[in-house]
């Protein structure tokens, strides 16, 4: 279909039509006035899109400039952030030539972030140490966290973010803390 | 008898309101275009639209639009909806074509919406190897839809000159310049795609990302995004 719009307007702007075409016979019941009007319109339309796509390739390599900054920064708090105590989260939101661009990058402790309102909390910090400590030094503690990962942003936006949940996950998070403590 | 005559003085008003509001849906504003160059005309144009509608609709009627085209101009008096009507299928007569194509455009742009679109595609990194292809696809579809977008029955029903030959052969040329502006847009949006997965990829952590593609014709958005650990399993086992 692109294809027949392709040749279809490349034939009405150069004016050479195939004798039978339908938009030949139409084009041929116009007064030359009308039809060179349409031409004129024709050419101010490519114009248009000519110019827009030139402006889209520069805001194609803005954009690609600018999420390539984004993904260093996001590498480096990855190595910055890669040890004990570490969480981070970063978002971005670029206009590219197409459309809109958003990447979220992040580590941390969700369910317990959310529960004590910060990624600072001590018993946060403690369980972020057991977890690189302890869990992801094998292989069933690293599954553990792969699937904590998986399932734990959407429990921590939801239902651990508010109310008698949020009260007990709170209680149940002391103990455990109290007894890494002990 | 002055609280009857008020009152049918107010319905008779209120009926011209609905019959008014009625013409004007769908037409995208392009009544008031319509109106705005009939106020403005003279000369032989505007000699030769008043024989026009001299001709249509009767002396009668052609003498009340004379007497009452100072009141339409100045605001002080407002066109029935069959006056509108009659004057939105005569003024564009006497138009030149790329004053046609203007209403035209104004006239398929503000129905453009009720044509478009919206996809979704989730891509997950290493397992959906086929994204390009597919979106690819989506956005062939997209780049495709100005060819088959029409105005609704209504608005050709009411305006009856958007099927004329000339308004066909000025809708082909906008159809083709959209076409060009979606394919513009979706091979951008491809790479951009291509390019987003890439990164993706690069980051060791949790990492997602979104990237929505605007085409004239409607919205793709692809969400890209990690193998989650039973998806990691599955592809061990495959």
């Amino acid at each position: 279909m692109a294809e027949n719009f392709e040749l279809v307007k490349a034939q009405f702007i150069s004016g050479q039509l195939p004798a039978g075409s339908i938009l030949a016979k139409v084009l041929a019941d116009l007064p030359a006035e009308d039809v060179a009007r349409l031409k004129q319109k024709a050419a101010e339309g490519m114009l248009g899109v000519e110019l827009k796509r030139l402006a889209d390739q520069n805001k194609f390599q803005v954009s690609s400039a600018d999420i390539d900054d984004f993904i260093q920064n996001a590498q480096r708090m990855e190595r910055t952030h890669s040890g004990v105590t570490s969480s981070y989260k970063m978002d971005g939101r670029f206009e590219t030539a197409s459309g809109e661009t958003t990447i979220t990058s992040k580590k941390g402790c969700f369910i317990a972030t959310a529960v004590y309102g910060s990624a600072n909390h001590p018993n946060v910090v403690r369980l972020r140490r057991f977890r690189d400590r302890h869990l992801e030094t094998h292989f069933v503690g690293r599954l553990f966290c792969a699937l904590y990962y998986r399932l734990s942003p959407r429990l921590a936006a939801g239902f651990f973010s508010r109310g008698k949940a949020q009260n007990g996950m709170r209680r149940l998070l002391d103990r455990v803390c109290a007894f890494l403590n002990g | 008898m002055g609280r009857y005559y008020h009152r049918r003085r107010f319905s008779h008003y209120r009926h011209n309101e609905s019959q008014r509001a009625e013409t004007k849906s769908g037409l995208a504003g392009i009544d008031d275009d319509v109106l705005r160059i009939f106020n403005s005309l003279h000369g032989l144009r505007r000699t030769n639209l008043f024989n026009q509608y001299d001709k249509a609709h009767g002396n009668s009627a052609g003498s009340y639009m004379r007497k009452t085209i100072a009141g339409w101009a100045s605001g002080a008096v407002k066109p029935s909806g069959d006056t509108l009507t009659r004057l939105l299928n005569l003024v564009p007569k006497i138009l030149n074509q790329s004053e046609k194509y203007d209403l035209l455009k104004k006239l398929y742009d503000s129905h453009r919406k009720d044509f478009q679109e919206q996809h979704s595609l989730t891509v997950v990194i290493g397992h959906s190897l086929s994204f390009r292809q597919q979106v690819t696809d989506l956005a062939q579809r997209l780049c495709n839809k100005p060819g088959t977008h029409t105005l609704p029955t209504y608005v050709q029903t009411k305006i009856a000159w958007v099927c004329d030959n000339d308004s066909t052969v000025a809708r082909r040329i906008m159809a083709a310049i959209e076409t060009e502006d979606s394919v513009a847009i979706a091979s951008a949006g491809v790479a951009e795609v291509e390019n987003l997965v890439r990164r993706i990829q690069s980051l060791d952590m949790s990492a997602e990302g979104t990237h929505t593609m605007r085409l004239p014709y409607g919205l793709i958005t692809v969400y890209v995004r990690k193998p989650n650990l039973f998806e990691k399993i599955g592809k061990l086992f495959s």
